[in-house]
């Protein structure tokens, strides 16, 4: 895809200083290309780290291919990059050490993560990938809050958790998978228990 | 909408348990063992503490984070005849006890336990909130308010039992005088008392009352009308403050003549001795051999002595007018430098 014809996250140029004003291109793993600001990359880790290392000039951007994002999807990327340009500039919070933390969850972050369930857990995977440390607290903020109000059995519902007796019904479906040989041997092994016998030889 | 919480990797699951406030861990580890186990392993409360608030409608725990009071989550014991139909259970020992959710004024969530209110229940839910939250007790809170005599007797034996080295525990509501002396000759705690209850009745000559040996670090008597200079010396605290006393101000020389003469370092360190009139400080401090420091007095303090006890330790006292409704006097003593 076409630098020109690439999804194009909203910049607030106004906030930028014009001698920081660089671009880097990044592109997804269904191919979608993104421009996205220095200031916003520095919300993630892992990119700053990356392009910090990589010493890119401006001609260096436009003239070699974009960098590859090889395990985020195009949707869950222009998410990602929505929320750094949208908190750019921003101080990456520091934990109080605090448990149970106090996360607050801010109108846009909101907004922006109200999305189904399976793209929001790409947006953790993909927060937590990228080390983008405030929006992977809203992201997991978020699912918490899904907690609120639930019963055991809704927040099994909720969050896929087995119960006990399913956990058990795998656990023995599991046994009974195993090599049949070593079936036989444990069988006969517990029948020499019953037997009073402390050694299978 | 499901999302599957376990398939996200474990530092996300840490990251998403620990911002989960207590109710919502708390019921999560109804879900099954292996959310029980997750919890307790990954979970490590930091900066809460545990509060204990025992009344007659309910026993309360209140986890509240340090520094930051208006952030809390309560969980309610309340008496089964008070359960409602549309509750659900949750996992305590071994035991699978109705509860429900309910909503405050202020749209906070609160999670109300039916359970009857006996003191291995309140020990069964305690122990398992600090199996699952290891958070420390700050304090308990007993309110003797319509609460049968025997009753509030055994949770003040239980706060003896179990939690003698909380950092607080505090005792409000009414009883009979009688009452209130036995609450004084059975109480242990080891940190703070305060012992903001109110007596029914008094005897008419505080002279006369038995005389009641207290020991804590620091002691709080709301209404110590009841209380001679002689009860007074029976409490052994570092710090004790005294309330709507009805001593003299002769009476209460006699205690400090007997307070500076001792000449091995005293173990009360602050003495507060507070009553609804005015004193003659003149009398208070006669024979103290008193220093007028008047010059190094604080704002709010109506005037400033220091004297030198037996031990050597210095002396400073204060007399102070306090606010509020009623009017309210009284001599602050802080012995040491």
């Amino acid at each position: 895809m076409s630098v020109e014809n690439a999804p194009v996250v909203d910049v607030d140029e106004a906030a930028i200083p014009v001698e920081k004003k660089m671009y880097y291109r990044f592109e997804s793993n269904d191919k979608k290309e993104f421009r996205v600001s220095e200031l916003a990359i520095q919300q993630s880790e892992t990119l700053n780290r990356l392009v910090e290392a990589m010493g890119y000039t401006s001609e260096d951007v436009e003239n070699k291919p974009a960098i590859a994002i090889e395990n985020i999807d195009g949707k869950t990327l222009k998410l990602v990059f929505q929320w750094c340009e949208h908190h750019k500039g921003e101080a990456i919070p520091v934990d109080d050490g605090s448990v149970p933390k106090i996360v607050e969850i801010p109108e846009f972050d909101a907004k922006l993560m109200d999305i189904d369930n399976g793209l929001l857990f790409k947006l953790i995977w993909a927060a937590d990938y990228l080390n983008i440390v405030q929006l992977l607290n809203v992201s997991c903020k978020k699912v918490a809050n899904m907690a609120q109000g639930k019963t055991p059995a809704q927040l099994r519902r909720v969050y896929l958790l087995p119960s006990d007796e399913e956990d058990e019904a795998a656990k023995r479906a599991a046994q009974e998978a195993q090599d049949p040989r070593a079936r036989e041997v444990e069988e006969e092994f517990e029948e020499r228990k019953r037997q009073g016998g402390n050694s299978f030889f | 909408m499901t999302l599957p919480l376990f398939k996200l990797p474990i530092l996300v699951i840490k990251l998403v348990l620990e911002t989960m406030g207590f109710i919502d861990l708390f019921v999560l580890t109804s879900a099954s063992s292996k959310t029980k186990r997750i919890v307790k392993n990954l979970i490590t409360i930091r900066n809460f503490r545990m509060n204990i608030f025992i009344k007659k409608e309910a026993i309360v725990f209140c986890f509240q984070k340090i520094g930051n009071l208006n952030y809390l989550n309560m969980i309610y014991m309340e008496p089964e005849k008070k359960r409602r139909d549309d509750v659900f259970r949750l996992k305590i020992g071994t035991n699978n006890v109705p509860s429900t959710f309910d909503e405050t004024v202020d749209n906070a969530i609160v999670l109300t336990i039916y359970w009857k209110q006996t003191i291995d229940h309140v020990t069964k839910l305690y122990n398992t909130f600090f199996e699952i939250f290891k958070t420390p007790l700050k304090g308990i809170n007993i309110d003797l308010k319509d609460v049968a005599v025997e009753t509030y007797r055994s949770w003040i034996k239980w706060n003896n039992d179990y939690f003698f080295d909380s950092l607080y525990l505090e005792i409000v509501g009414t009883s009979t005088f009688h009452d209130y002396v036995w609450i004084l000759k059975n109480v242990r705690t080891k940190n703070m008392l305060f012992l903001n209850a109110e007596p029914t009745d008094y005897p008419e000559d505080p002279e006369n009352n038995e005389i009641v040996n207290v020991e804590a670090a620091s002691v709080y008597i709301w209404f110590g009308r009841w209380m001679s200079m002689q009860q007074l010396k029976a409490i052994k605290a570092e710090s004790i403050t005294v309330r709507r006393v009805s001593s003299t101000d002769s009476q209460i020389n006699t205690f400090l003549r007997e307070m500076k003469a001792l000449e091995v370092p005293s173990y009360l360190k602050k003495l507060r001795v507070r009553f609804n009139r005015e004193a003659n400080p003149a009398v208070v401090l006669e024979g103290l051999d008193v220093i007028n420091e008047d010059l190094e007095r604080p704002d709010d303090v109506l005037n400033q002595w220091s004297f030198t006890m037996a031990s050597g330790e210095k002396c400073t006292a204060i007399y102070v007018e306090y606010e509020g409704d009623v009017p309210e006097f009284g001599f602050e003593f802080q012995v040491g430098n």
